[in-house]
């Protein structure tokens, strides 16, 4: 798999537990010495040792620390470059729902070879529930979404609420899913987005 | 053309064209897009087309009249008062208006430029507008760019360090073989003067068998002190085999200068090491040649002398230095 996600798994590590607590992980779980290189490929199965390794050595359930690196993709400063990318999917939280189903062809109209982006099917009832379903290389996408659509929610200053829906017995490869409910778009006032940014991003 | 005709309301031509401008038969504007009327920086409504819009190509056309005689084709145009480059096409649109003409409008590739330059936001473009995808390309783009660039250097970083150690001695510190033959083609490519000064350690194979090698190792470190020392900082100084040494003096240097320098030197190596088990002693013969006595490029007949003057020098006896030129007679210790 493309390395943009492994890096960002390692500078997830990094930021909230430190350069050590990451070394020390990335030692056992065998990551190349100098770390990953977002732009370089990994073999898929890595990412997961890695976060394992990280789970154990860290005594923090799998599932909580997809989430939280779900919120570091998109609200950490360092992170603000992914944040801007997602926000160009719509001008209100709804619209950037409806977005996600194209973002793997957006991401390959920039990277051709950019195959780290879920592939998202949404489901929308017209009342404000909507069903995401996400099919990933990596187990446990949807505790990753879960982190990242609340904090880009918040982004949006929308109010909603996101929970997981267990995974249909035996049918792993349908994908995992969360269930949105959208009570308020504009709750109160998001965080800026402008649409030419500064023209330095930073991080990433 | 077939079909009946298309009847749109100004608002709804908005929504569809954010950047149109609706003309009468005289060309001025009935109705105008939001986006173009916030590009324009004055309301559009009334005005004259060509008092807002110049058209470069096709040339010449400067009226209505001609703006009719090129519907259909692609118009490059300039916005007067904001001084910005447009692409645009126009088409007959006969509404309550009589003979009149809709031309649409983009900035092209300068969509960016024009987006940071006039705070536009999703709203200004239509939702099939590809101006969105174009900014979300562009910094996608601009962020792989940096990533690349980052990625590039770490490499260039790892390739220099791994380079520096392919020219390196690793029990010295000092260059190597490899490392004495890149300076050497630099000087061949570049010219300059510089002498150089053979160094063969004598007795150091006798040290190393009697006392081991870790004294031999402690007893090369002591020698490479010496030399250092004896060089300049810009000089280079070379380990070349178990007990062969290489020093490279840039510049012109008088050869009374270079025999006091081999005399320091061999003094300092003569100097009792202290190692385990006791004093370590050795000394050094040394053969200088110069460049200048050389063709200038001539790296090699430079080399090739003062092999042949370390030679001559272990011939009187070790212990001593010799300079060889190719047009003096040969000077010893």
């Amino acid at each position: 798999m493309h390395g943009l996600m492994n890096r960002a798994v390692q500078d997830f590590l990094t930021v909230t537990y430190g350069e050590a607590a990451w070394r020390s992980i990335a030692a056992e779980a065998g990551v190349p010495e100098r770390g990953f290189e977002a732009l370089l490929t990994y073999d898929d199965a890595l990412i997961g040792v890695v976060l394992r390794v990280a789970s154990r050595r860290l005594r923090k359930r799998s599932s909580d620390l997809l989430e939280d690196m779900g919120t570091f993709l998109v609200s950490h400063p360092r992170m603000e470059r992914v944040r801007r990318l997602l926000r160009f999917g719509g001008s209100d939280f709804d619209d950037f729902l409806q977005s996600l189903e194209d973002l793997p062809a957006r991401a390959e109209l920039a990277l051709p070879t950019l195959d780290a982006i879920p592939r998202f099917v949404l489901r929308d009832d017209g009342r404000g529930r909507f069903l995401l379903t996400a099919t990933y290389a990596i187990p446990g996408i949807s505790h990753i979404m879960m982190g990242a659509l609340r904090a880009i929610a918040d982004d949006y200053g929308a109010l909603v609420l996101i929970e997981a829906v267990e995974p249909a017995e035996g049918r792993p490869d349908d994908g995992e899913s969360v269930r949105i409910t959208l009570s308020l778009a504009d709750f109160r006032a998001g965080r800026g987005f402008d649409l030419a940014g500064s023209g330095e991003g930073r991080g990433g | 053309m077939t079909g009946s005709p298309l009847m749109l309301r100004p608002c709804a031509l908005d929504r569809l064209m954010p950047m149109h401008l609706a003309l009468d038969g005289s060309g001025r504007v009935t109705s105008a897009g939001r986006t173009f009327a916030r590009l324009a920086g004055v309301d559009p409504a009334g005005r004259a087309v060509f008092d807002l819009l110049r058209l470069r190509r096709p040339e010449g056309v400067a009226d209505v009249d001609g703006l009719r005689s090129v519907v259909g084709q692609k118009l490059h145009l300039t916005l007067l008062h904001a001084n910005l480059r447009l692409a645009g096409i126009a088409v007959p649109a006969r509404g309550g208006a009589g003979n009149g003409l809709l031309l649409n409008l983009s900035p092209g590739p300068g969509v960016v430029a024009a987006v940071r330059r006039f705070s536009l936001s999703n709203g200004d473009f239509a939702p099939t507008d590809l101006a969105n995808e174009l900014l979300f390309l562009a910094e996608a783009n601009a962020a792989i760019a940096a990533e690349a660039a980052a990625l590039t250097a770490r490499l260039q970083n790892a390739h220099s360090d791994a380079e520096e150690r392919s020219f390196t001695d690793a029990l010295t510190g000092l260059r190597n073989r490899r490392g004495l033959d890149q300076a050497m083609d630099t000087l061949a490519r570049g010219g300059g003067r510089f002498a150089m000064l053979a160094v063969d350690l004598d007795r150091f194979k006798a040290v190393n068998d009697a006392m081991g090698h870790a004294v031999g190792d402690t007893v090369l470190r002591a020698a490479t002190e010496a030399m250092v020392r004896a060089a300049r900082a810009a000089d280079l100084v070379a380990r070349i085999g178990g007990d062969e040494f290489a020093i490279l003096l840039y510049g012109a240097i008088p050869r009374d200068r270079l025999g006091r320098i081999a005399d320091d030197l061999i003094a300092a190596i003569e100097r009792p090491i202290p190692v385990e088990g006791g004093l370590a002693r050795i000394s050094a013969s040394v053969g200088i040649a110069i460049s200048d006595d050389h063709a200038i490029g001539d790296v090699a007949s430079v080399t090739a002398a003062a092999d042949a003057a370390l030679y001559a020098s272990k011939q009187a006896g070790r212990g001593c230095w010799t300079l060889m030129g190719g047009s003096t007679a040969p000077e010893a210790s």
